[in-house]
């Protein structure tokens, strides 16, 4: 479907450099929650690092056009799963004007050998077969970056929005890592986004500004961001979280 | 606690501030900005009041290319040298070459990237082009037309599409949102203003420049303690009582420009009003507190340093009407933080953010921190004090390295023309390779967004 065109005044372009404006929908312009800012960022810097081949297994639009946009240079392969419509004729406007148009390949038929995959996220009805594809494109010892919400994420706007969730049913934190361990992978690291101290400093925030104190407020909100990270076993109590693992 | 007008007892810095010595800073800070460029234009990490983004580190089309873009242009048109008009247009290119088919610009969420629609950046972009536009046009150049056309498909495109809410007759802060910031809306009302300018299309100042200055009218403070600051934003109504010295500049030039066009004394008034204010907390060192509170409460820290260059550049614009301010200590301020590369110190403070007590003897690794946008504001500003037949003599810093702290940890921040790295020991704990759109190092802990 093509978007249609906006009637905006546009100049005479003697160098011919722009085309008619398309809207887009709102989707581009919605930044994540800062949760997910982190997890994505956290992904990029680590296969940016590892350099490409890197393959992208997606359960939404929305972890496709957050994660292929930070992923450009990295020879990116996008594999949706789930119930979203891996169609070329409509994937470009899934993943909004920001992503260059990815290779885009079906699971059943995946034909990459990556040196790095990002994988968001587990759900229950497929996470077992596509932890099988994922072990298959990966080379040996080659990186695994996970991101998996947990039951907090009910409270983030991405889990209340009516255009389209991040997943259907997600596995959560600790059911990824048993399976990954269980599917031939070893477990380095994980990371959680606003664990339980930074909440509590984020409902310090709250307080504080409806006592009219905007000063102290602002010091409790850059104590809850100060806090945002945590590892390992308090992954378990944050809204989202990165597993880092090793194909071995 | 009301501590207006305090004397907190800093020494004044002890610094020259002549001709040479701006001359200085212009070139050492040219030198430095040419390190920043990447394959799509100027990038680097940022740090900032609201948010930092130490990850992603690749071009982002925000307001640094305000600063740079008329700070050229205040070079080229002081002396007349086509180099400075080149990296003019190559700056205005990277826009109209990272313009998205929305109208929108690439990674323009400065501290919040990689995203965009970011707000005022993009205003701030389309303001660069506009000047960039007037200059070619003035020369006879046609390509002064491709440079309007990428600014008309972002006004018209996502500003005034996407943002312009009749009902307020206000431009939002987000699509989705009901939100009014009233220094970004006055970038934007420079940027229509000019637009309106150079089309005579008066159309643009009626139905969305005027109608905008006053939201940022409304949004001043009238009589008492705050008189003439202005709320940093406001939400169906409600206004939000945080008053940013920074911010409150940054909406002295739309006020003037407003003033300029229509000659209703009120917009020049809120301006004066707004300075004043502004300059009431400006401390003996020539600094200012990051925000005021009702009820005379500030969070100090960090203090702004690169983006000093905007409320001095706010101090000039109201010079030619009778406004005194003397700008020498902040221009001290500012001249004090350039580092040996060229760049600007982003800050004093950060590592005060949340306990606002006096920082300590080393800076925090954001103070030291060079970033773009805000040494962009230092650019423009002291490209417009350029003296006449100044030499330009070439910047030979080739490493720097300082201690400094982050996490409460001691570290040793250092850069060269290649890389910006924060070492623990002997260790890398960040390492940007300048022109990466990511940073190479950049472990967990480093994550402080």
């Amino acid at each position: 479907m093509t978007a249609p065109v906006l009637p905006c005044p546009t100049a005479p372009q003697p160098l011919g450099t722009s085309a008619p404006l398309h809207p887009c929908s709102p989707a581009p312009l919605l930044r994540p929650s800062l949760e997910y800012q982190h997890a994505f960022d956290l992904c990029a810097v680590e296969a940016h690092r590892e350099g490409g081949p890197v393959a992208v297994f997606a359960s939404s639009p929305f972890y496709a056009r957050k994660l292929l946009k930070r992923l450009d240079g990295c020879e990116a392969t996008l594999v949706p799963i789930g119930g979203w419509s891996s169609s070329s004729a409509n994937i470009g406007e899934l993943l909004g004007p920001e992503v260059e148009h990815p290779d885009v390949q079906i699971l059943e038929s995946l034909d990459v050998q990556a040196k790095a995959a990002v994988w968001a996220e587990p759900e229950r009805e497929s996470s077992r077969q596509v932890l099988k594809h994922v072990h298959q494109v990966l080379l040996p010892g080659g990186h695994l970056y996970v991101i998996a919400s947990g039951w907090l994420a009910r409270f983030l706007p991405e889990w209340k929005r009516d255009d389209g969730l991040p997943g259907e049913r997600p596995v959560g934190l600790r059911q990824t890592i048993t399976s990954l361990r269980q599917g031939g992978f070893t477990v380095e690291a994980l990371y959680g986004f606003h664990g339980p101290e930074s909440i509590l400093w984020g409902y310090a925030f709250r307080l504080m500004e409806r006592l009219g104190r905007g000063d102290l407020a602002d010091r409790c909100l850059f104590k809850m961001r100060a806090e945002y990270m945590v590892s390992g076993q308090q992954a378990m109590w944050t809204p989202v979280g990165v597993t880092l693992a090793r194909k071995r | 606690m009301d501590t207006r007008r305090r004397d907190l007892g800093e020494e004044a810095v002890d610094i020259a501030v002549d001709a040479a010595a701006i001359a200085e800073a212009v070139i050492r800070l040219d030198a430095w900005l040419e390190t920043m460029r990447g394959p799509d234009g100027y990038g680097g990490p940022v740090a900032h009041w609201w948010q930092n983004c130490f990850q992603f580190t690749g071009t982002g089309l925000d307001w640094r290319y305000e600063g740079i873009i008329i700070g050229y242009l205040n070079l080229y048109e002081k002396t007349g040298d086509e180099q400075w008009f080149a990296k003019a247009r190559r700056a205005g290119d990277d826009l109209v070459r990272g313009q998205l088919s929305t109208g929108n610009f690439r990674n323009s969420c400065f501290e919040l990237n990689p995203y965009t629609g970011g707000t005022p950046h993009e205003a701030a972009c389309d303001l660069a082009l506009l000047h960039l536009a007037q200059v070619l046009r003035e020369q006879g150049d046609p390509a002064w037309q491709t440079y309007l056309a990428t600014a008309k498909r972002n006004i018209w495109g996502y500003h005034i599409e996407r943002l312009w809410d009749p009902e307020a007759q206000a431009f939002r802060d987000h699509p989705r949102i009901p939100g009014f910031v009233p220094n970004k809306a006055a970038t934007l009302v420079e940027g229509l203003l000019m637009l309106a300018r150079l089309t005579g299309d008066e159309a643009l100042v009626e139905i969305y420049a005027l109608p905008t200055l006053e939201a940022i009218l409304a949004h001043q403070v009238q009589g008492g303690p705050l008189d003439g600051a202005i709320y940093q934003y406001s939400q169906k109504g409600r206004f939000v009582a945080r008053f940013f010295p920074f911010y409150i500049a940054r909406c002295v030039p739309g006020l003037v420009a407003g003033y300029e066009w229509t000659g209703d004394r009120r917009y020049l008034d809120a301006a004066r009003r707004a300075l004043d204010f502004v300059l009431q907390w400006r401390y003996n060192d020539g600094s200012f507190p990051q925000v005021v509170y009702p009820g005379g409460r500030v969070n100090r820290y960090p203090q702004w340093i690169a983006a000093t260059g905007d409320i001095l550049r706010a101090m000039a614009l109201l010079a030619p009407y009778g406004f005194e301010a003397d700008p020498e200590p902040t221009l001290a301020w500012l001249l004090r933080g350039q580092e040996p590369l060229g760049g600007f110190r982003t800050a004093r403070g950060f590592a005060s953010q949340i306990s606002q007590r006096e920082p300590g003897a080393l800076p925090e690794f954001r103070d030291l921190l060079p970033v773009i946008g805000w040494s962009s504001m230092a650019f423009r500003y002291l490209t417009d004090l350029w003296p006449d037949g100044a030499e330009e003599k070439q910047a030979a810093a080739e490493r720097f390295e300082v201690p400094c702290v982050f996490r409460g940890r001691e570290l040793t921040f250092a850069e060269t023309e290649d890389q910006i790295e924060l070492w623990d020991g002997t260790e890398p704990l960040y390492r940007w390779r300048k022109g990466a759109a990511w940073a190479e190092v950049c472990p967990p802990e480093m994550m402080w967004k």
